[in-house]
């Protein structure tokens, strides 16, 4: 016998259906890149007028606001891509896949903006914009497995050989993070060590850290509304031909955008 | 910054190029991103109601 507790549309697993989730992220995906972009204004203000000039990196560590941010969110969205990954590969719930498939083009996007703006960043702080360093090094292996995750994903039919091998993929390469995280710690390379430890504390002036928690908090929230805004897209495809798709998003539907 | 003159703003001490390029290139691949899963979003819902319209033609 089903009590409340139990049944599918009354417990946390009604979360599982595509069609309940979808609700749910139609309420939250819009207001959430609100919040950010307001989060990225006060951080933007905080970091770029409020914040004195580092004692030694002088102007350029203002890089940091960017940098910092987009790093932790490439890890991290990788972590959370392998976890979605693991729930797919254990109980076959086709939104699990779709959740790791929303989160790889934007954990992409930081990470290759986490790139990108290391290499502006070290260009006035080493003197050069590359060095096959650890971090770095390892950054780009985690491009490399957003890459891959994605052409694999969107390369192989049918969905379902796709879901799988992407897990597979995802899993593999979640090995990648901690190496990243670590690498300044296991190997002398020209990058510097953490900004925030939870060994050794904070060591940066409260502007600065003010400034960088709201820039990280506002590329949080732009990733979990982008990537939820994206989880509704892949919904949509891979629903198209159901009938509540028909019903809330047809001609006639109740949910038109 | 905010003692800054315009000038000053603008080259950072000659870190400016580094500092804004990486504001700018953040700023553009935020709008970038945002703007394809609109575009993204819109060529789905117009796939769904294509197929509603047939299943509804092949229903009657």
């Amino acid at each position: 016998m089903n009590t409340p507790s139990s049944s599918p549309n009354s417990s946390w697993l009604r979360w599982a259906s595509p069609r309940n989730f979808d609700a749910l992220a139609a309420r939250l995906d819009r207001p959430l890149l609100v919040l950010a972009v307001v989060l990225a204004a006060l951080g933007l203000y905080w970091g770029f007028w409020l914040a004195p000039a580092d004692a030694v990196q002088g102007e350029s560590y203002r890089i940091m606001f960017l940098h910092v941010p987009a790093s932790w969110v490439a890890m991290v969205v990788y972590l959370a891509m392998a976890f979605w990954s693991g729930v797919y590969l254990v109980f076959r719930t086709r939104l699990s896949a779709m959740m790791a498939q929303a989160l790889a083009p934007t954990g992409a996007l930081m990470t290759l903006l986490s790139l990108a703006t290391g290499s502006l960043w070290g260009k006035p702080t080493w003197g050069t914009y590359w060095v096959w360093d650890a971090r770095l090094t390892s950054m780009l292996l985690l491009l490399f497995l957003y890459l891959g995750f994605i052409a694999l994903t969107r390369g192989v039919t049918p969905a379902s050989r796709a879901d799988g091998a992407g897990s597979i993929l995802a899993l593999v390469g979640v090995v990648n993070v901690p190496i990243i995280y670590f690498s300044v710690v296991w190997w002398n390379t020209l990058h510097q060590g953490a900004s925030i430890s939870f060994d050794s504390g904070v060591s940066m002036h409260p502007t600065m850290l003010t400034a960088l928690l709201l820039m990280s908090a506002a590329a949080w929230v732009y990733a979990i509304g982008i990537v939820l805004g994206r989880l509704r897209v892949r919904i949509l495809e891979r629903e198209a031909q159901t009938d509540w798709v028909g019903r809330q998003y047809g001609d006639n539907g109740v949910l038109r955008t | 910054m905010s003692g800054y003159s315009l000038q000053q703003l603008w080259s950072l001490n000659g870190h400016g190029i580094y500092v804004w390029g990486s504001l700018a290139l953040c700023a553009l691949a935020v709008l970038v991103e945002w703007q394809s899963l609109r575009q993204a979003r819109r060529h789905a819902l117009q796939r769904v109601r294509r197929l509603q319209r047939n299943k509804e033609r092949t229903a009657t």
